[in-house]
């Protein structure tokens, strides 16, 4: 069956949804098993221990630019349509947010994606955090929080097309994109041959999540292409889909279906499915007072920073990066310095020693 | 400057607010300090020494009741016309949702107005749970669990009127009730004085929080029978309070326009505070253990649940329900407090720790 007939049978929601699950799921369990993580590369790199954290980062980070790049070039994507570049964006808003998200992915020792990844894996820290960014994200967007986000955001704005693609801006074309794709694979390769606990799922993952983010891309110029509806293309992102989760339970009528919908659940039973594979599996909880602080404010500048940067460490960082957005590029330039700053104010690099797994509770340096 | 014109000045929203705000005020103060809980209240009973947190609780049962009684009697307030008495109920809902909501509050360790009070002297626990409890309760209301509500509810509805008032129901009418009431202030005196040598500080506490539930029902009443608009009678109740705070937070659009709840919850944080300052509480706190997350995020959820499918928390249904002698709310009551019973039997005799 082709997709004109999926379409036709089963409607656009449905099959968005329905590839949303599936790539989440690919997303999850990959994320799972290679323990990717955005918080825990930045450390490792400010640390100058280019170690397995990083190397899965870069890993999935290029294999993301080079699918992305890729399908450009054969004609499959068009990254122009894509909201991050056509539509207007804000230069603040993208640094402010990125440097805010950076801070609370510190606090709350995990960006968005790995708190969705973490609750699945029975860590109720990661799910108090997420319903707390999830509420703070739809307050950015829609409540009591979203005038103090377009305030911001109006400071300096930049206008949607040329002027927020980064390969137009500086002149290059998608071939260039394909080869710095390339420059960051063999960065990658290198830190991972030389780190010293890789092991086959640091391969399989930190390239598999790169890819599901290239599917994500592809999948959904595939059905933009062939629905008489208009579609938004898009990547993996996961501060949207959590505050469209959250209206979704609380409130009816729901928002209409579509990719997002799928997505979440996606992630989660991948994720749950790795860690039954892999007997992570644990019920975790707070340790002391001070640990909850931290989650707490940190979960709160992740949902704020998040809408103002638009999209999280994987929304805005890797799927936003690899179709060379400005804005996405700012974002991420951001949450590393956001979050090598609060590492060093809050922790004071403790949390660089390998001893200090995440699921110990934090305590107060 | 009478209250007509204070309608008219301000508009019948923002007046509610005020009378709200002023309610959550002296009720959060007077909770505070008295350290009010109806769980503490519950397993004191269940552990067979009612005594100080007891004694506590049904004296402000017993001044509520008096306070609401005596308005009914001069006429300042129309059970017949709240929502307790004059809606359509459901009796299976009150005893179900009691019990899950009893069940909830052991486990959270603090019924709705607690948490509340409790957040605002710095608990982080009760917050978290509060959170966790607004959305289960907006979830009830409007959302994903809103089907479950309406099928338990539907199973043994009553109709609205004379069949949902106890005191209609069993012929006493009025005056019967005020003999209740005094009655129940007397005994709590009683009670009180025996726990409590001589503290008339705490016993005037807990009567001025009973009292303020009556105070609420009389404010909203006089600004409904002067406002031109259809104004909702209403007092002291933290549930859908909760859910309408927590809609207002996520969606400025869709949110719902300010009245009574708008003032109450934001007041009674105040008030909570300014006591916690006061008496030298306030603490910031987190978990001890890290086991008790699960406990405090099912207890929620239970709660959440409980309170939309009762219509109402152990203030909202229990005190400012149970004053004007409704038949579900009485049932709601009784519901929270074998709920509870059970759910801390149950407790002590698995040994989980709480």
């Amino acid at each position: 069956m082709s997709m004109a007939q999926w379409l036709e049978t089963y409607g656009q929601g449905t099959v968005l949804a329905a590839g949303g699950g599936l790539i989440g799921l690919s997303f999850g369990f990959l994320a799972q098993r290679s323990r990717f993580c955005l918080r825990a590369a930045v450390i490792e790199f400010w640390h100058r221990r280019f170690g397995d954290k990083l190397s899965v980062w870069l890993l999935a980070f290029a294999s993301a630019v080079i699918g992305v790049q890729l399908m450009v070039l054969m004609g499959w994507l068009d990254t122009g349509s894509a909201r991050q570049i056509s539509a207007k964006g804000s230069i603040s808003g993208a640094m402010i947010g990125g440097l805010l998200f950076g801070v609370g992915m510190v606090m709350t020792r995990g960006c968005a994606s790995r708190l969705l990844v973490l609750s699945a894996n029975g860590n109720l820290r990661a799910l108090l955090s997420g319903l707390i960014f999830a509420v703070t994200a739809q307050a950015a967007l829609a409540g009591v929080l979203s005038p103090l986000r377009t305030h911001i955001s109006s400071w300096w704005t930049v206008d949607g097309g040329a002027p927020r693609d980064l390969l137009a801006l500086t002149g290059m074309d998608h071939w260039a994109g394909l080869f710095m794709g390339g420059i960051w694979l063999a960065a990658a390769l290198l830190f991972a041959l030389r780190s010293p606990q890789r092991n086959k799922w640091m391969w399989l993952g930190g390239i598999g999540t790169g890819l599901s983010v290239a599917a994500a891309w592809g999948f959904s110029q595939w059905v933009s292409s062939e629905s008489f509806d208009p579609v938004r293309i898009q990547g993996l992102t996961f501060s949207g889909p959590s505050a469209e989760w959250l209206m979704r339970v609380l409130h009816w009528p729901a928002p209409a279906v579509g990719f997002d919908f799928g997505l979440m659940p996606g992630v989660f039973i991948g994720s749950l499915i790795g860690a039954l594979i892999g007997k992570d599996w644990k019920l975790e909880g707070f340790s002391d007072g001070y640990s909850m602080r931290r989650y707490i404010g940190g979960a709160v500048f992740m949902g704020f920073g998040s809408m103002l940067a638009g999209g999280c460490a994987v929304g805005a960082g890797v799927t936003g990066g690899a179709i060379f957005a400005l804005t996405a590029w700012l974002s991420l330039v951001g949450m590393w310095v956001g979050a090598g700053l609060t590492d060093r104010w809050l922790d004071g690099g403790a949390s660089a020693k390998p001893t200090s797994l995440p699921a110990e509770g934090f305590k107060r340096p | 400057m009478n209250l007509a014109s204070l309608l008219e000045t301000w508009g019948d929203s923002n007046v509610l607010a005020m009378a709200g705000a002023l309610v959550g005020f002296i009720f959060g103060l007077a909770a505070q300090r008295t350290r009010f809980c109806a769980r503490a209240a519950v397993i004191e009973c269940c552990e067979g020494q009612a005594g100080d947190r007891f004694s506590v609780w049904w004296l402000a049962f017993g001044a509520c009741l008096v306070g609401v009684q005596a308005l009914v009697l001069a006429g300042w307030l129309k059970p017949s016309d709240s929502r307790y008495i004059a809606s359509l109920g459901s009796i299976s809902g009150a005893v179900l949702g009691g019990l899950f909501f009893g069940a909830g509050m052991i486990l959270t360790r603090g019924c709705a107005s607690r948490l509340l009070i409790l957040s605002a002297n710095g608990n982080l626990r009760a917050l978290l749970s509060g959170l966790v409890f607004a959305v289960t309760v907006q979830a009830s209301i409007a959302g994903w669990l809103a089907p479950a509500r309406q099928a338990m509810t539907a199973w043994w509805p009553v109709n609205g009127g004379p069949s949902r008032d106890l005191l209609q129901l069993s012929g006493i009418g009025p005056s019967g009730g005020m003999v209740l009431a005094l009655l129940a202030l007397a005994t709590g005196f009683y009670f009180f004085f025996k726990t409590h040598q001589r503290r008339w500080g705490l016993a005037l506490g807990a009567v001025i929080a009973g009292l303020s539930i009556a105070l609420g029902w009389g404010l909203t009443q006089a600004i409904a029978l002067q406002s031109f608009e259809a104004v909702q009678i209403q007092s002291l109740s933290f549930s859908s309070g909760s859910a309408e705070m927590l809609m207002r937070a996520l969606s400025t659009s869709t949110s719902p326009s300010a009245g009574f709840d708008a003032g109450l919850l934001p007041a009674t944080f105040l008030g909570s505070l300014l006591g916690a300052l006061v008496g030298g509480d306030f603490k910031l706190e987190g978990f001890k253990t890290e086991n008790k997350l699960g406990h405090y995020l099912i207890g929620a959820v239970l709660m959440g649940f409980g309170a939309v499918l009762a219509g109402g928390c152990t203030v909202g249904a229990g005190m400012t329900g149970g004053s004007l002698f409704s038949l579900t709310a009485w049932l709601t009551l009784i519901a929270i407090w074998l709920g509870a019973g059970m759910a801390w039997r149950i407790n002590r005799r698995m040994g989980w720790p709480i």
